[in-house]
């Protein structure tokens, strides 16, 4: 499968070849739990949204157009099925009467562990828009007019979205450079 | 591509094989079941199928019993097709993955059919032995077949608030169709009564559909 897109194992996969379904969860499995990983903020939610993901991607194949890119394609049922997650998640907090915050079971991954922990413990702390745009634009390379298309509002939006978040991550860690 | 000097672009978590192997094998039986793969397209017909085809199979009723006449039908013909056409457009957006133009288009011709249903009504022709009430019961009645396959196929994506008020437009044209048909009151009554199930209409299959559990969070 080497040396194929996904694009065209996708197509393969929607003509029922189950090997090029596998060869994109090798492809993508990581990536998909990396973003869910800074989106969620817990690593078994990850986990189960990585899965939920993958699911989608199988039962919604109906719904893939030919010609449409791949990774975002994917990424975007990654961030709707978070965005669902979150919103339950925010629902059961509310009657439960206690906020989440601080850290959670998502280890400390490579890199500076404490400054990393700050930034991931600073982006919980934004609503779940402006935290998808800081993820999408900053750490997986998006567009925003990329972004825009996924959540069909102007790309001006989709700016103005990442601009507040890193704005409020620039009050919630302080001294950090580099923030955008 | 990891940068070790850059805390924002350190990698991320790792994932643990075990979790990676049980999703893997989460899709494996996923695939085993075989469930037969719909397309969108298919989906969109169908849904614009159970609305018109009630609409039309309504109509043939009323003809039938003499309730309604083929003067009146050819009378209404071209209001009568611009709630097909609303309703296959709505459809068609409510379904299409990259439809949000259509979606727009969708309700820019429900308004347009929704005043035209209140403009072109003439004055009624004498007092109607019914409650008012009647025609938004007998609207939200009949939608309730087209309501149930909407809400069936909205499932296979990730809830859209803008996907699933134009499938319940769509689901609402079932009843001013016939409403055009079998009702004989005045503006108002349309207004009110008509619009009034269509505007019910929307907002149910909305707030239904929010509260359903997608099959997919596909686009």
């Amino acid at each position: 499968m080497e040396g194929v897109t996904d694009e065209v194992l996708m197509d393969q996969f929607c003509q029922g070849d189950q090997p090029a379904f596998e060869a994109l969860f090798a492809r993508h499995a990581g990536r998909v739990h990396g973003f869910l990983a800074r989106m969620v903020r817990d690593g078994p939610l990850a986990e189960d949204l990585m899965q939920t993901t993958f699911l989608s991607v199988i039962r919604a194949r109906g719904r893939y157009e030919r010609g449409t890119r791949f990774t975002p394609w994917l990424l975007t049922i990654a961030a709707n099925a978070a965005r669902d997650a979150l919103r339950h998640q925010q629902h059961v907090d509310a009657h439960a009467h206690a906020p989440p915050e601080g850290p959670t079971s998502v280890p400390a991954p490579d890199g500076d562990p404490a400054m990393r922990r700050r930034i991931e413990d600073a982006l919980q702390q934004l609503p779940v828009e402006q935290r998808e745009a800081v993820v999408l634009s900053k750490l997986e390379g998006w567009s925003f007019e990329e972004i825009a298309e996924m959540r069909g509002i102007r790309a001006g939006a989709a700016r103005l979205r990442a601009h507040r978040g890193y704005e409020k991550l620039r009050e919630l860690l302080g001294g950090l450079e580099d923030m955008s | 591509m990891s940068h070790p000097s850059d805390p924002w672009r350190s990698a991320p978590p790792r994932l643990d094989p075990k979790a990676m192997e049980r999703a893997l094998a989460a899709s494996r039986a996923e695939l085993a079941l075989k469930r037969p793969v719909r397309g969108w397209r298919s989906q969109a017909v169908g849904l614009f199928a159970a609305s018109a085809g009630m609409a039309l199979a309504v109509a043939g009723v009323l003809l039938a019993l003499g309730r309604t006449t083929g003067a009146m039908l050819m009378g209404r013909a071209p209001l009568l097709a611009l709630l097909l056409s609303t309703g296959a457009v709505c459809s068609w957006g409510a379904l299409s993955p990259r439809g949000r133009a259509l979606r727009q288009v969708g309700v820019g011709l429900a308004l347009v059919s929704a005043v035209l249903l209140v403009l072109t009504r003439a004055a009624p022709r004498g007092p109607s032995t019914l409650p008012e009430w009647v025609c938004t019961v007998s609207h939200v009645a009949m939608a309730l077949g087209p309501l149930a396959v909407a809400l069936g196929v909205l499932r296979s994506a990730a809830f859209d608030p803008l996907r699933a008020a134009v499938a319940g437009m769509a689901v609402g044209t079932v009843g001013a169709f016939v409403g055009e048909l079998a009702c004989e009151q005045g503006p108002g009554h349309v207004a009110i009564y008509h619009l009034g199930a269509w505007a019910l209409l929307t907002l149910t299959t909305w707030a239904l559909s929010k509260r359903l559990k997608p099959r997919t969070y596909a686009p």
